[in-house]
């Protein structure tokens, strides 16, 4: 049976022929824009992808580098005027410091500055003092902070400290050894594991010369802070050279 | 999107390829300079409590 044919649809030629006309197919317009909207969310999906591959890997690691680059430059030969007395420190991003922690890597070193802000101090130079907080070497809490991951994660493997391990802070004029105490996870409300004299550090007492390293946890996660705390262990003249256990071969 | 894009470009399979090539690099290195450092800026900004 033949189908019945629209008059419109049709065009005859001159010599007899004629030409039927199929319709045209409908526009399926509401899958396309479903398409539209699959494909940018796709899209969007692997830029977010990316940005967290380059956030946590390459980013990190390349700030990481240019940190311990200029943290092992810093200070020596004739720029030794750069790194200032702890005593002298009055602004945020001052650097007064270097720290060695051998437990995360035996070419690991970064440089201390005044404060605890993103930009300059935590981002760029990498460990921030607390501002109020000790100095290293005197009598309270020297304590400080650093990011666990992005920025170059100064403090990425804090949670590998454990009794024995120590951490060399170099100054303009001395070198102070701090050893190992006790590691805790707190809330980020919880300030009170920077005093002078941290109560929730078993065996703490007055007078005792502390250092708090704080850090996030867990890495990229950040609900909670990691603290560790170490006491001052030994002070070296910073003229009899750095400790023999750090293999600097002399400054 | 991307099919009305293939047909768009001018050329065969293997010219077509290499302007795709060409453009998903562009966009990395935009990515890089730009899109990822201003990412950053927004989603990591200034805090003295968040480490």
């Amino acid at each position: 049976m033949q189908k019945s044919t629209n008059p419109s649809d049709v065009t005859e030629l001159p010599d007899g022929t004629r030409i039927i006309w199929a319709p045209l197919p409908k526009k399926r317009t509401g899958r396309q824009a479903l398409l539209a909207v699959g494909e940018t969310a796709i899209t969007l999906g692997l830029i977010l992808a990316l940005f967290v591959g380059y956030k946590a890997f390459l980013q990190d690691s390349l700030v990481a580098d240019t940190q311990n680059q200029k943290a092992q430059g810093f200070g020596g030969g004739a720029d030794q005027h750069k790194l200032r007395f702890p005593s002298q420190v009055h602004k945020q991003a001052q650097i007064f410091g270097r720290m060695y922690v051998p437990r995360f890597g035996s070419k690991w070193t970064r440089l201390i500055a005044e404060g605890t802000r993103w930009h300059p101090v935590l981002n760029e130079i990498g460990i921030g003092h607390y501002v109020g907080t000790s100095m290293p070497g005197e009598v309270g809490n020297f304590a400080v902070a650093a990011h666990r991951g992005g920025f170059g994660g100064a403090f990425k493997e804090i949670h590998r400290l454990v009794a024995g391990d120590k951490v060399y802070v170099e100054t303009r004029n001395y070198w102070y050894v701090y050893k190992y105490l006790q590691t805790k996870i707190v809330d980020p409300t919880d300030t009170s594991v920077i005093d002078r004299v941290p109560l929730e550090l078993t065996g703490s007492v007055s007078g005792g010369k502390y250092m708090t390293m704080t850090s996030c946890t867990p890495i990229f996660v950040n609900t909670h802070r990691i603290v560790v705390w170490l006491e001052l262990d030994q002070v070296i003249k910073a003229s009899d050279g750095p400790p023999r256990e750090l293999n600097l071969g002399g400054n | 999107m991307y099919s009305w894009l293939w047909h768009k470009l001018p050329g065969g399979k293997l010219l077509k390829s290499l302007q795709c090539l060409t453009m998903v690099g562009l966009a990395l290195v935009a990515f890089y300079f730009w899109l990822f450092p201003w990412l950053d800026a927004i989603l990591f900004s200034e805090s003295s409590t968040k480490l």
